[in-house]
């Protein structure tokens, strides 16, 4: 299996789940990459990845996995820069034996914000709250949704917002919250959103997803 | 430029926002020093734009020559045009998100009529006059080419210059003297005076004859295979090897038949390397073949085994449309893994098939049926026209009588399985450059009395019937045999709301008929049966197949006779003087 962390930066933010991961897989198949297909009507490449990001929210950290047998890091991530779009190349890859099943085992994600003006420190007041109520578009209907167990952390810094959110199985949608924070003078949107990295919980603690991996 | 800030506040408002930006695998280097900067502009969304393979020629093509940036532009969806007009953003291209007039030349491609009202929807998104005698110095030269040229009367207005043919032969001379005038100085009108001499462009402020431009050595033409590959999801989104131009069937009703001609093959060595070049340039999953007839093609054996020993290697689908019943090879389809069959036999009796030239018998309809059910196929789909020259309602029993012949040859044949079959039926439309460019179009209650006796006929199990929209093929035939009287209908069709005209959802008949009539013009001039002595609107491009070759074939459509296919042995149309066909 090999694991590559890529990004999804600038043009490649406002592709699709479903568009990325086959703009991906064409990446694998410019880079002549061994990869194994299943073996229905319809052979198809297995590959994996982790929970999806919201249209335009950017990110450093995508891990991308594929059922290769293909050894040789530092060569493989030559190859796969050299096939793959400006805003999707990767930074890290790791050969391991098995699927990481990094989508079950991430369950946190860091973000950097950066605002239209400074950022009150008053939005870290959620930290202390019992609860946070905000809106959220579910099957097209808004509905209030209490998020503050899955508010990890949150800092303001200038005009920047840093913050630690769930996500997987209990994904909190980073879009809907930074939304959410305009009572707060938040002024953002999507696309001022980066995903810096995805983090496993190891024994209470969280975890580099990269890390995980060794 | 665009304010990139402004433009990303909205694309999150839109739909599908990656269509606006660009960015695709294998992008060429327009940053590069250039003394001309071209944007070529297809009239519809990006999706379909992107499908397209003359687009994708001529892009390449240009960003290879020395000298010259070629960036893209697609029509906006209605939701971008919005946005884009809420926030005082003018149309901009993907590559560097310039406007119209950051470009020396701005190139629109347009394959169907139902796009002309697109043209000024992207003109006026990208603030130029709609009319080249109203753009001075400071816009850039509008022009066009694409399939539509074969009679660009109806649009010459909109214009400074016509590309009529295949752009690979003049489009680079075209920008390269551009790029010269400019170094001299030269006015826009001098420049033209000059352009007009080129082969293949017609300048409507000047006039005169122009013959068609065509590529003589297809084999050896300009042909990318390092091309864009889309990060989001276009109509044709897989490579596309292009085997031949032209087709020898010669049946009636089809422009493309021949406005394409002369016939060139490009060798199979040369299309297999392309294949292979393809393949690995791109990474795309499927290979599919382009041409009017595939069966055709010469050596198809042969290239099909190459370049499915090659798709194999690398897990690539290898796709292969355009049957004609005639010549269907089962041997060579047998290992394919699609289970369904398409078929176009056009018209239901024989008698019908023989006035439109579609040289497909009975027999070949039992025989090619007999053998794909044998297969095993499980889906059938049928193509059919209907309002042809001289059609009865015997021939529209055919039509119902074809389907119940798959029905009744499935059944036989004991299966288990069901099989779907789904019938489609266009409605004639008389196209210049064919031998039935003098015919009359039925009238719309025809259409819907032949449509509703289908409905009616084939309500049977597992059959689904669909049929194409009769107002939008009255709109169609009349752009497609307009004259310069029509700018002022398509600008009055634009300022009314018409847009996106091919898209079902978005063509207003109503509109387009309140804009012939506003401008004092009845469709029914351009609809209905066109003397045989009359000077036509597109009389002035020579295209290759002779006026006389076109009325003899009309003839013979009347007389019932058909006119073999030209491969054995030539017909005569006239199109070898533009380069020979079947070199």
């Amino acid at each position: 299996m090999i694991v590559f962390r890529h990004k999804k930066t600038g043009e490649a933010a406002y592709l699709s789940h479903i568009d990325a991961m086959r703009v991906l897989q064409r990446t694998m198949r410019r880079m002549k990459a061994e990869v194994r297909y299943s073996e229905g009507f319809v052979p198809h490449m297995i590959t994996y990845t982790t929970t999806p990001l919201p249209l335009g929210v950017q990110s450093l950290a995508e891990y991308f996995v594929a059922d290769s047998p293909l050894t040789g890091e530092d060569e493989l991530l030559a190859r796969f820069n050299a096939c793959a779009p400006a805003g999707m190349m990767a930074d890290l890859c790791a050969v391991v034996e098995k699927n990481p099943n990094l989508a079950a085992k991430v369950v946190a994600s860091s973000y950097e914000v950066t605002c239209g003006e400074a950022v009150s420190s008053e939005v870290e007041s959620i930290l202390g709250m019992e609860e946070y109520v905000m809106k959220q578009m579910k099957k097209g209907v808004e509905l209030d949704v209490e998020v503050r167990k899955k508010i990890f952390s949150l800092k303001a810094d200038g005009n920047r917002l840093f913050m630690l959110l769930s996500t997987g199985n209990e994904n909190l949608r980073v879009d809907s919250f930074v939304r959410s924070l305009a009572q707060f003078g938040v002024k953002a949107c999507a696309n001022d959103i980066v995903r810096l990295e995805q983090y496993a919980s190891v024994g209470g603690e969280f975890v580099a997803a990269k890390e995980i991996l060794k | 430029m665009v304010d990139g800030e402004v433009l990303k506040k909205i694309l999150l408002a839109v739909e599908k926002p990656a269509r606006y930006l660009g960015g695709e695998f294998n992008l060429p280097d327009t940053d590069k020093p250039c003394d001309e900067r071209v944007c070529l502009c297809f009239a519809d969304k990006y999706e379909v734009g992107m499908s397209n393979i003359g687009l994708r020629i001529l892009y390449h093509m240009l960003n290879d020559t020395a000298g010259v940036v070629c960036e893209r532009c697609f029509a906006p969806s209605v939701d971008m045009a919005e946005k884009m007009r809420e926030n005082s953003i003018k149309l901009f291209s993907l590559e560097t998100r310039r406007e119209f007039t950051d470009f020396d030349i701005i190139g629109f491609s347009i394959g169907f009529e139902l796009a002309y009202t697109n043209v000024l929807y992207m003109m006026d998104l990208a603030g130029v006059p709609f009319y080249a005698k109203d753009r001075g110095a400071e816009y850039p030269l509008i022009i066009a080419g694409g399939p539509c040229m074969v009679n660009p009367a109806p649009i010459a207005d909109f214009f400074d210059a016509i590309m009529v043919g295949e752009g690979e032969v003049n489009l680079a001379a075209f920008v390269n003297l551009h790029a010269k005038c400019k170094k001299e100085g030269l006015s826009k009108n001098e420049f033209l005076k000059r352009a007009s001499t080129l082969e293949g462009v017609y300048v409507p402020s000047i006039g005169g004859r122009v013959k068609r431009a065509v590529v003589k050595d297809l084999d050896k033409a300009y042909f990318p295979t390092k091309i864009l590959v889309p990060g989001c999801d276009i109509v044709h989104d897989r490579s596309t090897l292009e085997l031949f131009r032209g087709c020898a069937n010669g049946c009636r009703f089809c422009q493309a038949c021949f406005y394409y001609r002369p016939i060139r093959e490009k060798k199979t060595d040369t299309l297999l390397r392309q294949a292979k070049e393809l393949i690995i340039n791109t990474g795309y999953e499927e290979l599919s073949l382009s041409s009017l007839s595939t069966s055709d093609y010469s050596d198809l054996k042969g290239l099909v085994d190459g370049l499915k020993e090659e798709a194999d290697k690398n897990n690539v689908k290898l796709a292969l449309p355009s049957l004609r019943l005639d010549s269907f090879e089962a041997e060579i389809y047998e290992d394919t893994k699609g289970a369904s069959l398409t078929f176009a036999p056009e018209a239901g009796t024989q008698r019908l098939r023989d006035v439109i030239n579609k040289n497909v018998g009975d027999k070949d309809i039992l025989s090619s049926l007999t053998s794909a059910l044998e297969r095993g196929v499980k889906n059938v789909k049928l193509y059919f026209m209907i309002g042809l020259p001289t059609e009865t309602e015997d021939d529209l029993k055919g039509i119902v009588d074809i389907v119940k012949l798959v029905r009744k040859l499935h059944a036989e044949r004991g299966r288990s399985r069901i099989i779907n079959i789904t019938v489609s039926t266009a409605v004639f439309i008389p196209k210049p450059l064919t031998p039935f460019q003098w015919e009359a179009q039925i009238s719309i209650d025809e259409m819907y009395a032949k449509q509703e006796y289908l409905k009616r006929e084939l309500k049977l199990k597992n059959v689904k019937y669909s049929w194409h929209d009769a107002k939008a093929s009255v709109i169609e035939a009349a752009l497609a045999r307009g004259d310069r009287r029509q700018s002022a209908v398509i600008k009055r069709a634009y300022e009314t709301g018409c847009v996106f005209d091919s898209w079902n959802e978005c063509f207003d008949y109503d509109k387009w008929i309140a804009a012939f009539e506003y401008c004092g013009i009845d469709p029914a001039e351009y609809t209905g049966a066109i003397p045989l002595d009359k000077e036509l609107a597109w009389d002035f491009i020579d295209n290759g197949v002779t006026k006389s070759y076109l009325l003899r074939e009309r003839e013979r459509a009347y007389a019932g006779v058909t006119t073999p296919n030209c491969i054995g042995k030539c017909n005569g149309c006239g199109a070898n003087k533009l380069g020979r066909c079947f070199e």
